[in-house]
């Protein structure tokens, strides 16, 4: 289990879909952690 | 370079030189002398110094120099690709980290192609496994001293010439290598690290206060070149197909690197890999905006890269940081190449010392390992001073070769440790014919639909493998 062509709008001068990229890397960092945690 | 001279960079590298042999003669001072010890550090490495050793020998020369050349081409999607699909990554820690650890730990394995060769009980297919990890981490190795040479020419204006610098700072790596075998190189790792992490923030914090902040920063470069900020970006680099192949590639390629794949013997325990894992999303996601930042900011500022894209990081922190920021980020820039060849140095010796059927050994596999260790260090300048073009972009020269060629040997590595029902000729035929296919999809003879060729080449590499390994017989 995750906008081509789109720049806008902008959130801190970053183009929305870079923001979005930076966020699901930090939630796959929570995944590892609680795969880690109940898996592992 | 304002205030900070040409001699004062000079210093500061020397000094910094320094500190490694240093800390790699105090390794050498630690390390017993058995092929556990001085190759893997006899397994005792925590989760910090692991985290930071894996980092440090994955994010090498193009972390710092490739990553803003290709943004300042193609845009922001540079930074999806690469910290998103490094992030994911890290689920082969898992994978095959932990399963390559436990086998190493009970069975005494020291080098991949050892236990892939073991595990099919074939020489044969050990010898191909490390052949192919050899020739594809050899050009690799020369081009971080490339860009190591690279930097300083461009740091003391040409004062000091790129093929110098190369070969100056490869003889650096070779003596605290020589000296501190793994546990060293693990050591110089974490203060290579902090270092890169740092120098790569301070630029990025100076750049943007003195273009007038972070978001004035973006919005000068949205401005002056709106399509770098969407996909697919400048020069319709990352059509969906190649967003899809770069997104999957890291998957497959990086744990391949024998640089990384031995680092997975030399964890202390399964904590230790487990938080490597959690680690790496956390810092990849901000420390691979910085270089993406810089490279995209230059449009902004109207910078003349004059065809020189994989300095335009340096060229950035020259103009709008202070002089020691530059000496600083420029140092960093140096760590970042200096901590990826020392590990793959140690690494190619350790497969050629390890794995090579030598007979008759009247001196030991540490002192094998030290003098493969320099002549692989020799053969490295050799491609310096000779034939590598280092005016090719960097990227465009790695993904071309290496990364396709390594991702080749993840189906073999998944089905040594995983499928039983796998056989030896069904390895042998993945590989061979991967390799074949890598360099046909390369070369445009089959089309490749818009995607990598090295996607490509690992689907028929798992087709081989699955279909010999039923054609013919498991012991």
């Amino acid at each position: 289990g995750l906008w081509w062509r789109q720049s806008e709008p902008l959130m801190f001068g970053l183009p929305f879909w870079v923001v979005y990229l930076l966020i699901l890397t930090l939630i796959t960092s929570v995944a590892f952690y609680l795969f880690s945690k109940y898996y592992w | 370079m304002e205030g900070c001279t040409i001699i004062e960079f000079i210093l500061l590298v020397i000094a910094y030189f320094i500190g490694l042999i240093l800390l790699g003669i105090y390794a050498h001072k630690r390390t017993k002398k058995t092929a556990q010890d001085y190759f893997l550090a006899n397994r005792t490495f925590g989760p910090v110094i692991l985290f930071f050793t894996l980092a440090a020998t994955n994010f090498s020369a193009f972390t710092f120099l490739g990553f803003a050349g290709k943004a300042y081409d193609s845009g922001f999607g540079q930074y999806g690709i690469m910290a998103f699909g490094t992030a994911i990554m890290a689920v082969m820690f898992y994978v095959i980290g932990r399963k390559v650890w436990k086998l190493g730990k009970e069975k005494g394995y020291i080098t991949p192609p050892e236990l892939i060769g073991d595990r099919f009980n074939s020489t044969s297919l050990r010898l191909l496994f490390m052949g192919v990890m050899v020739v594809f981490t050899i050009p690799y190795l020369a081009t971080q001293a490339i860009g190591a040479g690279m930097l300083i020419e461009s740091v003391t204006g040409a004062s000091i010439g790129w093929q110098i610098g190369a070969i100056f700072t490869m003889f650096v790596i070779m003596i605290y290598v020589i000296f501190g075998g793994m546990r060293g190189s693990g050591w110089t790792d974490v203060i290579q690290g902090v270092l890169m992490i740092s120098a790569l923030t301070l630029a990025v914090v100076f750049i943007a206060i003195n273009l007038g902040g972070f978001e004035a920063a973006n919005t000068m470069a949205y401005n002056a070149s709106p399509e770098l900020f969407t996909r697919p970006g400048g020069g319709d680099f990352f059509m969906p197909m190649m967003w899809f192949s770069f997104m999957l590639l890291w998957i497959f390629a990086d744990p391949m690197f024998p640089q990384i794949f031995s680092r997975f013997y030399t964890a202390k325990d399964e904590k230790s890999l487990k938080q490597s894992m959690i680690l790496y999303p956390i810092v990849v996601s901000f420390l691979f905006l910085c270089p993406v930042l810089i490279g995209i900011w230059a449009h902004g500022v109207g910078l003349d890269v004059s065809g020189q894209k994989d300095m335009v990081l340096p060229m950035m922190v020259a103009n709008y940081a202070p002089g020691f920021v530059y000496a600083f980020v420029m140092v960093g820039a140096l760590a970042a190449l200096m901590s990826t060849a020392d590990s793959q140095l140690l690494s190619l010796s350790t497969m050629l010392s390890h794995d090579l059927p030598f007979k008759k050994r009247k001196i030991s596999e540490i002192n094998i390992g030290r003098m493969l260790i320099v002549i692989l260090s020799l053969f490295a300048i050799l491609f310096v001073i000779t034939s590598y073009n280092p005016r090719e972009g960097i990227m465009g020269t790695l993904v071309k070769t290496t990364f396709s060629g390594l991702a080749v040997l993840c189906p073999t590595t998944i089905a040594a440790l995983y499928w039983k029902r796998a056989t030896k000729y069904g390895c042998i035929a993945s590989i061979l014919i991967g390799e074949t296919s890598v360099f046909i999809f390369q070369y445009n003879i089959l089309p490749t639909f818009g995607l990598l060729s090295a996607i490509w080449a690992i689907i028929i590499a798992i087709i081989v493998l699955i279909v010999v390994s039923y054609l013919t017989k498991a012991k």
